[in-house]
């Protein structure tokens, strides 16, 4: 016997029992179906559309709900920032951390060094030329001692920086 | 009652003196032809249950625009048959489970099933009929239990007569394999 005919005679065999319904509905469903169905259609609720069903306007009225919070805490946050004015010591840690002050080079620094080292030498041969009373106090010890004595200063507080 | 063609049905909602009389006699002609119809795609007696209601409420909003120059039933059987796939695609999301195991779930279904009764060979049969591909299958049913033509099977599943044929043949032949090889 051919597969051909194997195949055919298996769907002769068996065609009369293979298109009997197994299924089953409980007793009197399709009685009682064409009322249920009736109710359904009257309900007013299955007219209005999708949109206003509970189940869809609830997760909306969620996601609503987070898209507002989002969009006020986001707004408060830009308020602060702008609101808000650096101590001098929260700037002067700001500078410190600032990454781009240790992209300076080494060559550079020392021209700036050498520059200001240079600028200050030539304000002190100014400064020597025009001699001024309080310059002599300071650069004279023994003028700063007669000082202190005579203004009862007991103790010399001397500071090294 | 029951003996109104679908034309005079459809011209007693043209009418408009009583549609909701006009539907409950479309309801009781067809009632029984499109339950088997999606009890065979979804397998469970409950789920038919939802679908069927779904499909009537879907005629009853759609009815109006219905063009009486098509067939009424098989406007209904896709409608039908859309809202079985519905069903079943939504079970596949909202347990994200693959399709195999929707099928293997019918299949238990199947095996458990208060509401099926069957000898071996027919429910062999059926489970025979679960390993097809979806659409697949839906052909098979049509062609085989409903004994549809396929012009009226392309208007039910929009796909084309020569590929309608052809699905029925690799169903024919895939069932063929399964019963004799097991």
């Amino acid at each position: 016997m051919t597969e051909k005919e194997h195949t055919g005679k298996f769907w002769e065999t068996h065609s009369n029992e293979l298109k009997i319904n197994p299924f089953q509905v409980p007793e009197g469903y399709f009685d009682s179906l064409p009322v249920l169905i009736a109710d359904r259609v009257s309900t007013p609720d299955h007219r209005r559309g999708f949109i206003f069903m509970p189940r869809f306007y609830l997760p909306a009225f969620g996601f609503a709900i987070l898209v507002i919070m989002v969009f006020l805490i986001t707004n408060k946050k830009e308020s602060i920032i702008e609101e808000r004015v650096l101590n001098s010591d929260e700037l002067a840690s700001v500078i410190y951390d600032d990454p781009t002050l240790y992209d300076i080079s080494e060559d550079l620094l020392i021209e700036i060094i050498g520059e200001s080292a240079g600028d200050q030498t030539e304000s002190e041969q100014e400064g020597a030329m025009e001699v001024t009373p309080a310059a002599t106090q300071v650069t004279d010890e023994n003028a700063i001692i007669d000082y202190l004595s005579e203004s009862d200063i007991e103790e010399l507080i001397y500071e090294s920086y | 009652m029951g003996d109104l063609s679908d034309k005079e049905i459809l011209a007693l909602f043209e009418q408009g003196g009583n549609p909701n009389y006009a539907f409950n006699l479309l309801v009781r002609k067809y009632q029984e032809k499109l339950y088997w119809h999606i009890r065979r795609i979804v397998i469970d007696h409950d789920d038919a249950n939802d679908v069927i209601q779904n499909t009537w409420i879907k005629v009853w909003q759609n009815i109006a625009g219905f063009r009486s120059d098509s067939k009424i039933y098989t406007w209904l059987y896709r409608i039908a048959t859309n809202e079985a796939i519905s069903l079943l695609n939504k079970k596949r999301t909202k347990f994200f489970v693959p399709l195999v195991n929707v099928e293997r779930t019918l299949s238990e279904t199947i095996k458990s099933d208060d509401y099926f009764s069957a000898t071996d060979i027919q429910k062999k049969f059926q489970l025979a009929l679960l390993k097809l591909p979806e659409k697949q299958r839906i052909v098979f049913n049509l062609k085989y239990f409903e004994g549809m033509q396929y012009d009226a099977m392309s208007e039910v599943l929009g796909t084309s007569v020569g590929a309608l044929k052809a699905s029925y043949h690799h169903a024919v032949k895939k069932i063929e394999k399964i019963m004799l090889l097991d």
